[in-house]
């Protein structure tokens, strides 16, 4: 009975707050204040010279948050005064790294903090700020002969979850000295992956790449300078050697690598990287880029092998063709690739597969085309047709590349006229997929309602064949497209409102809460919402496109996880069912999984 | 059957000879520079001179150091040895980073006894701490070497490395010399809310893009953490902010030296701030930019903008010398003033004065194949520039130049000798700048002093009747000396302001050089068996040789002739 009598008082407050004009209350209501500690996390020891900042979010989407910040004394206490009511976020930090941020209403280190609400006159004290000490790993790397490698960079990864794939990204990148020894550290507490590539020499310069504890996001390397090419010496012979990443334990395989568990303070040594299963014999590529236009050899053409397997540091070895159309890209591994090649202007480009293999490419013939224009229709569903609505112009249709390519240019945008019709020039390389956005002044609730070419659904299909592969809506461009492509707009999402409790009944704070819609959809990543629940385990999820959802409160999961096929097997049992329909607003009561 | 058999050997091994010489081969061995240690594993290079394109042949030494090349087409070689922990060694070279002796090797030679000595590098380490003796993670530790430049004595970094939260560093592969060993503290302000922190002293090399899905965060990365009152400054090693005080740390060929700990302290920052104001009209001006750079080997840069009040600005800074710089290019007004900061805060009203206009001609046969270039003559790096195109009369005129010290160059043949001369192009080997005056002032052995509108003109003279220089060096014996530097310098006189006129050439297999392209006048001429490079801009190491060197007059469109007895 209790969360049900919250959620009445919660609906109370919220009326009231609708009945009086925001500037009112912030006019005439009294102030209110903040008051707390920040101490070293699951002890009470305070942390002097750590800045709280309390922020408001800016007063459009996406501008800068205003900040007020003060610094803690010696006893560690920090105290805001004279606040409007309001919602706010609040954050300790402290300079020089070897403390991981806290975050107000966060359950772990990692975990994302919620924000607070202040109502007028409140006086919020004894608010406590704990902050994990950062940590570290530290070992050596060597060569199948035991010799330490210096100029190795070491990266320390972690896990995120790109369109259900499990994928590493990088948190900080330093090099190994003259003795193979390397310090990863201000790593927040947590799991880490741990890998070693060694970089040439000549132009490896001392780049440590150091994320701050408080970082956000996730980081990738391309290095397109020379490959790591070694000459070495086996069996007495000098031979020419590359390198792929290679993890802790020994193995190439991302997937197979082993995790280092740092804890809070802690350094984890001995974190030794054995480099023999990532060292192979560096293979070459050699060939001539073609104009299709002309028909002729395409020189000063731009060659670049992306290897197909994403990693947190990858090398893209390249080549620049010369007056011939002829190019050698040297310092390939054994992994699989795709070659990207444009012409001196850029827009005219393709694309060849490379299988993994040991052996030179030879005589390989690339043939460079322009891409193609689409031309297509959008409307909104139930709006008669004119030659002039106003919100179409305001529109925006991209046809990007998926996955994107560095270095060669997204198809520009096209803005739609009155009647909705447009066109994307220059969709290429052919052979490529590609997704569809629609950006701009969108209406209030508007969705997208589906995207077809003809008769083909290309929002909702399937159209990757191989197991493995992510699974979603696209557009596979082999040639001239001769169908147009028709977009339909909706208006009306919807929105969910909630309470997480836990086995008790009790409301559960704090906690991630997923939207996913059902499976055959799962694939559609534009579709997932995610929250975390506040202090009275309340949450809502916005925005949502009408259709049939599972909802799930998890205790803790790693950002992404839900993306994850495999993952969410376990777990689908544990989800709520909703259905959302146009303009609906659902409310929901869910158990936290354990 | 037998008999016939052994008989048509004899045929043909004649004529194999003949139709295709039996390859060369090159035997060698790589040693310990200054032992007869063997470097086992060392990757041996042999490149043919003239065919760049082409691979080089590679061979790997044995544990006893030998190597050896089979089938070696003759030729002309450079042999180079490398290996992790070794500086590169090329045969026939005297020390480290003089230049080696090439190999001929002619068909079917055996050649052997080649001998490449290899200098280990050496490696330092220690570690960076606070005033609390609190590690200092994140800073910059750098080998510094003093050099010359323009008669002043500046620092260039040699290596350098970041201390990780231990406040560690190691820097390795050192060539073996004496260095300075200077620490970098962390920058006052922090890199800018969501800004990953790129640890580099050199900043984001090329070639490697880093990528990110976004960038919002809450909070603002590492600072320093410290208060208003108070910044760091570059520390040299034993501890101090001054260079003169500064001690040489000796790393000797494989040394490993350890405990060079340096501990860093804040130094009294003050506040620096006034009106930038019109100096003609009295009135503030908004948005204008301000640097302040400071005087020194490692120059900092810190800057801001006037507000709508004319007001500037900027906390934190250091105590020490400094140009405080204001260009306001649209106004065409602006002003540099030295300042000299102390442990107390400060006003300074920057008074933007109009540019002035300096013009002048440039008298040479080709006037339009030359630029003109002011350089401001303070002790900055990238001191500001303003470079003009003369007209085809070879009239020019420079209309934004605020009042100032001024060196004048001519591009591309007198230009400074940062960090080594520049190579004019073919046609212009035997021009020089014969004068450069305006009015009495004698620009090419002086400096340009603006400080109103000058009332003359810029009279500079291009000569084509450049002077040559060859000779032989010979050693005590009278032997010819090979692969030795021959260094070219003008009269003491001249030698701090003029670098432009330092020649240097190497001796060939027969000990000769030539020197071409030289303006007429006196110089002197020195060989070092053994020198570092660019020693001789030191006027400290010159010293202690002036009397060695052979004193020459350079006469216009004539060649000179000596021999000289190396310095060992």
């Amino acid at each position: 009975m209790k969360p049900l009598l919250m959620r009445h008082s919660a609906f109370a407050v919220f009326a009231l707050c609708a009945a009086f004009p925001l500037h009112f209350l912030s006019q005439q209501a009294p102030t209110a204040s903040i008051e707390g500690i920040v101490t070293k996390l699951g002890t009470t020891e305070p942390i002097p010279g750590a800045v709280a900042e309390l922020s408001q979010p800016g007063p459009r989407p996406g501008a800068p948050a205003e900040a007020v910040k003060v610094t803690t004394g010696d006893d560690g206490k920090f105290a805001f005064r004279n606040l409007q009511p309001g919602q706010y976020r609040l954050v300790a930090t402290r300079a020089g790294g070897i403390y991981n941020p806290a975050q107000y209403g966060q359950r772990d280190p990692r975990s994302p903090g919620t924000p607070l609400t202040l109502s007028a006159g409140q006086a919020m004290k004894d608010v406590r700020l704990e902050m994990a000490a950062t940590g570290a790993i530290s070992g050596r790397v060597y060569d199948r002969n035991g010799e330490p490698v210096p100029y190795a960079r070491v990266l320390a990864m972690q896990d995120w979850y790109h369109e259900g794939n499990r994928l590493l990204d990088f948190v900080q990148a330093v090099q190994t000295n003259d003795l193979g020894e390397y310090r990863l550290f201000w790593l927040p507490p947590g799991r880490y992956y741990v890998g070693a590539r060694p970089e040439d020499i000549e132009s490896a310069g001392t780049t440590t790449f150091v994320n701050t504890p408080d970082r956000v996001g996730l980081y990738f390397e391309e290095v397109s300078t020379i490959p790591p090419l070694k000459r070495t010496i086996v069996d007495n012979e000098v031979v020419t050697e590359t390198y792929q990443l290679t993890f802790y334990g020994g193995q190439t395989d991302p997937l197979k690598a082993q995790p280092v568990e740092v804890r809070p303070g802690m350094t984890v040594p001995g974190i030794d990287l054995p480099l023999a299963a990532g060292t192979v014999r560096a293979r070459a590529i050699q060939g001539t880029v073609f104009d299709d236009a002309t028909g002729q050899p395409a020189r000063g053409a731009y060659v670049s092998a992306l290897p197909r397997i994403f990693m947190a540091n990858r090398v893209a070895p390249n080549a620049t063709a010369d007056a011939n159309g002829k190019f050698t890209i040297r310092g390939l591994t054994s992994e699989a690739y795709n070659l990207h090649f444009r012409t001196g202007t850029g827009n005219i480009f393709g694309f060849q597969p490379i299988d993994a293999g040991t052996a030179d490419v030879e005589n390989i013939a690339l043939v460079a085309k322009p891409g193609v224009p689409i031309n297509g229709k959008i409307s909104f569903e139930g709006r008669p047709l004119t030659d002039n609505d106003p919100d179409l112009p305001r529109l925006q249709v991209q046809i990007v590349q998926d996955p994107g390519i560095p270095g060669v240019p997204t198809p520009a945008p096209a803005t739609p006229a009155g009647d909705g019709s447009f066109t994307v020039q220059n969709v290429g390389p052919l052979g490529w997929d590609f997704e569809i956005y629609v950006r701009g002044a969108l209406p209030t609730g508007a969705y997208v309602k589906s995207i077809k070419l003809g008769t083909q659904d290309v929002m909702n299909s399937k159209f990757y064949p191989e197991p493995g592969d992510s699974q979603r809506g696209g557009l596979h461009v082999d040639g001239p497209v001769d169908r147009p492509l028709e977009i339909v707009l909706g208006i009306g999402t919807g929105t969910i409102d909630g309470v997480a409790v836990d086995e008790k009944q009790q409301p559960a704070p704090y906690r991630t809460i997923v939207l996913l819609p059902d499976i055959p959809l799962r694939h559609r990543f534009d579709l997932h919402r995610t929250a975390t629940s506040d202090t009275l385990g309340k949450f809502r999820l916005q925005n949502i496109t009408p259709g049939s959802y599972k909802i799930f409160a998890f205790d803790r999961i790693a950002a992404g996880a839900w993306e994850d096929a495999t993952f969410m097997q376990g777990y689908d049992g544990g989800g709520r069912s909703v259905r959302v329909l146009e303009n609906s607003k659902e409310n929901v009561e869910l158990r936290v999984i354990p | 059957m037998r008999c016939l058999r052994i008989v048509l050997m004899f045929f043909a091994v004649p004529i194999l000879v003949a139709q295709n010489p039996e390859p060369a081969s090159v035997q060698g061995l790589a040693v310990i520079a200054g032992s007869d240690d063997p470097v086992s594993r060392a990757v041996i290079e042999l490149r043919r001179i003239g065919d760049g394109a082409a691979e080089p042949l590679l061979a790997a030494t044995q544990s006893n150091g030998t190597f050896l090349f089979r089938a070696v087409p003759a030729g002309r070689y450079t042999l180079v040895a490398t290996r992790n922990g070794y500086l590169p060694a090329e045969s026939g070279q005297r020390s480290s980073g003089s230049p080696g002796v090439p190999i001929v090797i002619a068909a079917g030679q055996q050649v052997t006894g080649i001998r490449v000595a290899m200098t280990p590098t050496a490696a330092i380490s220690g570690r960076i701490l606070d005033r609390g003796g609190q590690a200092m993670p994140g800073v910059a530790v750098q080998l510094l070497k003093p050099l010359f430049q323009e008669g002043r004595r500046t620092m260039v970094v040699m290596k350098s490395m970041l201390t990780n939260d231990l406040g560690e560093y190691r820097i390795f592969w050192v060539p073996p010399d004496s260095y300075y060993v200077n620490v970098i503290p962390p920058p006052d302000t922090p890199a800018g809310g969501g800004t990953p922190l790129v640890l580099s002293p050199f900043g984001q090399p090329t070639g490697r893009s880093l990528w990110s899905n976004q960038s919002n965060i809450a909070v603002s990365p590492v600072g320093n953490g410290l208060p208003e009152t108070e910044a760091y400054l570059p520390i040299f090693f034993p501890g101090t902010a001054d260079e003169n005080a500064a001690t040489l740390v000796e790393l000797q060929p494989g040394a490993d030296v350890r405990g060079i700990d340096i501990h860093v302290a804040p130094f009294r920052a003050s506040r620096i701030r006034g009106l930038v104001l019109n100096g003609t009209s009295r009135q503030p001006m908004p948005g204008i930019g301000v640097q302040l750079i400071s005087i020194g080997p490692n120059p900092r840069t810190l800057q801001t903008t006037s507000d709508a009040m004319g007001r500037y600005a900027i906390p934190k800074v250091p105590v020490g010398p400094y140009v405080l710089a204001s260009l306001a290019q649209q106004a065409g007004m602006g002003r540099l003033m030295p300042v000299e900061v102390r442990d107390t805060d400060m006003e300074a009203n920057i008074e933007l004065q109009p540019f002035y206009t300096v013009s002048g001609r440039i008298v040479a046969p080709n006037p339009t194949a030359f630029s003109v270039r002011l350089r401001l003559d303070y002790g900055i790096s990238n001191a500001p520039q303003f470079n003009v195109a003369p007209a085809a009369d070879g009239s020019f005129t420079l209309r934004t130049v605020p009042a100032g010290e001024y060196r004048l160059y001519v591009n591309p043949i007198l230009l400074p000798q940062v960090p080594t001369p520049p190579n004019a192009p073919q046609a212009l080997a035997n021009a020089y700048v014969k004068a450069m005056r305006m009015g009495d002032t004698d620009l090419l052995n002086g400096r340009l002093h603006v400080d109103g509108q000058p009332e003359s003109r810029i009279e500079i003279t291009v000569a084509t009747d450049s002077g040559s220089l060859s000779g032989r060096v010979l050693d005590k014996r009278q032997s010819p000396v090979s692969a030795v530097n021959v260094v070219l310098l003008p009269d003491v006189d001249r030698r701090l302001l003029r670098t432009d006129l330092y020649k240097t050439a190497i001796t060939d297999e027969t000990g000769r050089f030539l020197m071409e392209g030289l303006p007429p006048g006196d110089y002197r001429v020195f060989s070092w068996e053994n020198v570092a490079v660019r020693a001789w801009q030191d006027p400290a190491f010159m010293r202690a040789y002036e009397e060695q060197g052979r004193a020459v007059h350079i006469t216009g469109g004539a060649r000179q002739t000596v021999e000289l007895t190396s310095i060992p």
